[in-house]
């Protein structure tokens, strides 16, 4: 039995950023679990996570909200990213678990849990390519990623 | 405000011993629609699987994952909530003789659905106590960029045996539909130590 679960590389900004991209990521992992601990400096119209600087429309996604009074299930083909957390106040917890990264055979699929102040939910995307991914972005089109929030990026490896 | 990029070079990377660890993982063969984990170690405090699985039924659908414990088919007990993209639906169900993920997460093999598969994460508690029915937490979705059925779906749920607690020993899935997990299907088993 092999202790896996390893910390790849984490970050927590001084300043606000635009985006952040773990880059150079070792293949040599299963699945990897990117979690996020971030506030926005705006509301944007998208955050989300995009792969191997791919920003055409080659993501989809299935969501599933609750806002403390209701539910709703939504969805959209064709995006930009993995979709992420919304504007809120405070900080949202992003935790995107992107299976099976590293082949070179199927699409890549991702499960994201998704907390916040005023929502919670679970998501699941789907990038249509099938190349290993060797980079994982957060990005946002309006506003920053806000002085404070953190990164953090780790490998899980199946025996 | 300029983009932040961390590179992260190999030989940077570094291990921390952690109490997960990796235990066994099973790859489908395209000729069986059931993985099923045995001889599971009582030294962990915790299990988690990790999946990714495809059916190799030629159809634009998608199918569901069926699990049971130590071979029993009694007494499970399940509750999911489900996102389709469109509708939330809230099921519950007692007396069953499996835990059912509800369906509609795993793609079956179309080629209007190529190389898409079901992914899912599943958590149980205090697998090896003999005093407490135990408890499945799980995560899972399939995603397949169409308008048109099957779209996707997201599930959260909770499944429970609560047969006479005993530990759980093996695991098995089985793909409902008529199909085998594909070669590409992969199910991984880790253990969880306590203190």
């Amino acid at each position: 039995m092999t202790a896996t679960y390893d910390c790849i590389a984490t970050t927590t900004l001084g300043s606000a950023q635009s985006s952040i991209t773990f880059s150079s990521i070792s293949g040599a992992y299963t699945d990897l679990i990117l979690i996020c601990h971030v506030k926005y400096t705006a509301n944007p119209s998208y955050a989300g996570i995009r792969f191997n600087g791919d920003s055409a429309g080659n993501y989809s996604n299935t969501l599933l909200r609750g806002n403390g009074s209701s539910a709703t299930s939504s969805r959209n083909s064709n995006a930009g990213q993995i979709v992420g957390g919304s504007y809120t106040t405070g900080f949202t917890v992003d935790r995107f678990n992107i299976m099976n990264y590293s082949n070179s055979t199927t699409n890549k699929t991702v499960l994201r849990r998704g907390d916040q102040s005023d929502e919670t939910g679970a998501a699941v995307g789907l990038w249509r390519n099938t190349n290993a991914i060797t980079s994982v972005s957060y990005i946002i089109d309006t506003g920053n990623l806000d002085t404070g929030s953190t990164f953090a990026l780790y490998g899980v490896k199946a025996e | 405000m300029t983009p932040l990029s961390l590179g992260i070079f190999a030989s940077a990377n570094f291990t921390i011993p952690t109490s997960f660890e990796s235990i066994a993982t099973i790859s489908g063969t395209g000729s069986s629609g059931t993985i099923t984990f045995s001889n599971i170690p009582g030294t962990y405090q915790h299990l988690q699987i990790r999946y990714i699985a495809k059916s190799t039924q030629s159809a634009t659908d998608v199918y569901g994952l069926d699990i049971t414990f130590n071979g029993s088919s009694a007494t499970y007990a399940r509750h999911y909530i489900t996102g389709s993209g469109s509708t939330v639906t809230a099921v519950g169900n007692a007396n069953e003789s499996t835990i059912s993920d509800g369906g509609g997460v795993i793609p079956g093999g179309a080629s209007a659905i190529a190389n898409i598969h079901g992914v899912g994460i599943l958590d149980i508690t205090d697998y090896t106590s003999t005093t407490k029915a135990k408890t499945l937490r799980y995560l899972t979705g399939a995603d397949l960029n169409r308008e048109t059925f099957p779209q996707g779906r997201v599930t959260l749920a909770s499944g429970l045996w609560f047969a006479t607690p005993t530990a759980i020993t093996s695991i098995t899935f089985t793909l409902t539909g008529s199909g085998n997990f594909t070669t590409t299907s992969s199910f991984a088993l880790y253990g969880i130590k306590g203190a």
